[in-house]
């Protein structure tokens, strides 16, 4: 196999293990989006289903890697892949996602039909603020001022080296490491990199900005604790976001350019940005690792591995049945547009208010536009 | 300091957040000059609507226990010197309610008493009130993390105090 296939079948078993490790990294209290008795965690039938789920998560990763690997393999190392090649890579790409999903889904009516069986009763269910100003805070959006220094220098790259650009630009190379795509020398194919970074810029800092806007996840039985837990989650997360997405835009704004010009090669560029990322992708699994989401893991820790509140009664401040195929959060009477998830680590929008809406009608806009951006440059 | 409020209470969610305030005041957890979090972070952090928490800041404005500074948010307004006529007024109102209620339902008059000498105390008394709820939660926090989370180790405001 070659490098290529090697970092798409990694790629696909990274996807796998975050999969598999996700019901690990919630609060005891949730199950499969579902809220339980926190005390119930550890119930064998909670277990069987968590068994299955990592089963399934398993079986379509392997597939996945495999589908990935063997078609990889199969890609002719000059020229570009064939559209069914790329339709089987993509195909065993998502198939652990998808597969993980419906597994999350079936786990998810299991753990429904289970709390009805052993006759777990839903707490009222309460909105909780801890109003203290010690607690720790995410950094703040200041932070991104950096991100015009970072902009200024890939624009002034940019310019640099736009005489210096070939007649014809490579922008893409088969597994040889020769060129397979090249386009017209124009201002539009000088500034990609310029619009690239942007595009990059703008995603850190609306993913920043969501931290700030989220609400701690604040569970009522034990309320200092978890806020105080949610909180440390948060400044850490946005201490990642800030610091990955300045040097992912700076390292990629620096050797996209340089790459076009011709300075260092397609390859190298390449390789510059697969070590970024993955700096960036093993910092963010870490804190999902250390702290759980929002904080889970380490309010367990403070607990000595046990959960708060008695066995019986499942305590949660939103419905389960807001929850929408466990992933989307719908409640036009909840003020907060930005809220924890239910099942994964980080955070999702409030598709009840329609300031959700138009956030993710603004990110498809932009990735359409930067897709209709790179047609326009031939 | 905690403010909880309950979904399917049947108090209305800005009497509850309002009653909260109040009590947090009467204790001295909150302050004159303290901030409170604006209309939308704290209807945010409570999964409520916004239009819940602005109209119990503005009730607690009417009453004059908040002052309202534009963007700058809510604070504790100053504690007046002396309770006013409007003040005795109001409080007056309130007993004659109770006690009349009281009445109706065939309680009797010591009883009334007893049990306003009691919730007087409880109020007034400046240990129960002082201690109880932020500073030893707070340092519990801060140096242990496990005191603070041992179940319901940190009861939410309006629940019983030590």
């Amino acid at each position: 196999m070659n490098w290529i296939c090697w970092f798409l079948v990694g790629l696909v078993a990274l996807t796998t293990v975050l999969q598999l490790i996700t019901p690990r990294l919630m609060a005891p209290g949730e199950c499969f989006s579902v809220t339980i008795p926190a005390a119930q965690a550890h119930d064998p039938a909670i277990k069987a289903i968590t068994g299955r789920y990592s089963l399934v998560t398993v079986g379509v990763g392997v597939l996945g890697a495999v589908l990935v690997g063997w078609t990889g393999a199969t890609i002719p190392l000059v020229g570009a892949p064939t559209a069914g090649q790329v339709a089987l890579v993509l195909l065993g790409a998502l198939l652990p996602v998808a597969g993980s999903f419906g597994a999350m889904v079936w786990a998810r009516k299991a753990v429904e039909a289970l709390k009805i069986k052993r006759h777990w009763v839903d707490a009222p269910i309460e909105g909780v603020a801890v109003l203290d100003e010690d607690l720790p805070r995410p950094l703040s959006m200041a932070w991104d001022l950096l991100y015009i220094p970072v902009l200024l220098w890939v624009g002034v790259l940019c310019a640099w080296t736009y005489p210096a650009l070939p007649a014809q630009v490579p922008m893409q190379m088969d597994l040889a490491g020769q060129v397979s795509r090249a386009v017209a020398k124009s201002p539009l194919v000088g500034a990609f990199p310029l619009v690239f970074a942007l595009f990059m810029a703008a995603v850190f800092i609306v993913s920043h900005w969501w931290v700030l806007r989220s609400r701690l996840a604040v569970e009522p039985d034990a309320p200092h604790g978890s806020a105080l837990a949610s909180a440390l989650f948060n400044r850490a997360y946005s201490q990642v976001l800030v610091a990955g997405g300045l040097v992912l835009v700076a390292v990629l704004g620096t050797v996209i350019p340089l790459s076009l010009a011709g300075v260092v090669s397609l390859a190298q560029a390449g390789v510059w940005a697969l070590i970024v990322a993955l700096v960036f992708a093993v910092a963010s699994v870490g804190i999902a690792v250390v702290y759980g989401q929002s904080g889970s893991r380490l309010v367990r820790r403070w607990q000595g591995g046990q959960g708060a509140g008695d066995g019986t009664r499942a305590v949660a401040t939103t419905l389960d049945g807001h929850w929408h195929l466990g992933v989307f959060y719908v409640d036009k009477d909840d003020g907060a547009l930005v809220v924890p998830k239910r099942f994964g680590v980080g955070w999702t929008l409030n598709y009840g208010r329609p300031g959700a809406w138009v956030a993710t009608g603004l990110l498809v806009l932009a990735v359409v536009g930067l897709v209709a951006f790179s047609l326009a440059m031939g | 300091m905690i403010i909880t409020v309950e979904k399917e209470s049947t108090e209305p969610l800005y009497q509850q957040l309002r009653r909260q305030v109040v009590e947090a005041i009467a204790s001295g957890v909150l302050v004159a000059g303290d901030h409170l979090p604006s209309v939308r972070a704290l209807a945010a952090q409570l999964g409520v609507n916004m239009h819940t928490v602005h109209k119990a800041y503005a009730l607690l404005a009417d009453e004059g226990f908040l002052t309202m500074r534009g963007s700058r948010g809510a604070f504790v307004a100053d504690r007046p010197k002396d309770a006013d006529h409007g003040d005795l007024t109001a409080l007056h109102d309130a007993l004659e309610k109770a006690a009349v209620e009281w009445r109706a339902r065939g309680g009797e008059g010591p009883r009334f008493l007893e049990t306003a000498q009691a919730v007087a105390q409880e109020v007034f008394s400046p240990r129960t009130r002082e201690v109880g709820v932020l500073a030893v939660e707070k340092d519990a926090v801060e140096k242990d993390g496990e005191a603070a989370l041992g179940g319901s180790a940190a009861p939410a405001m309006g629940e019983g105090r030590a």
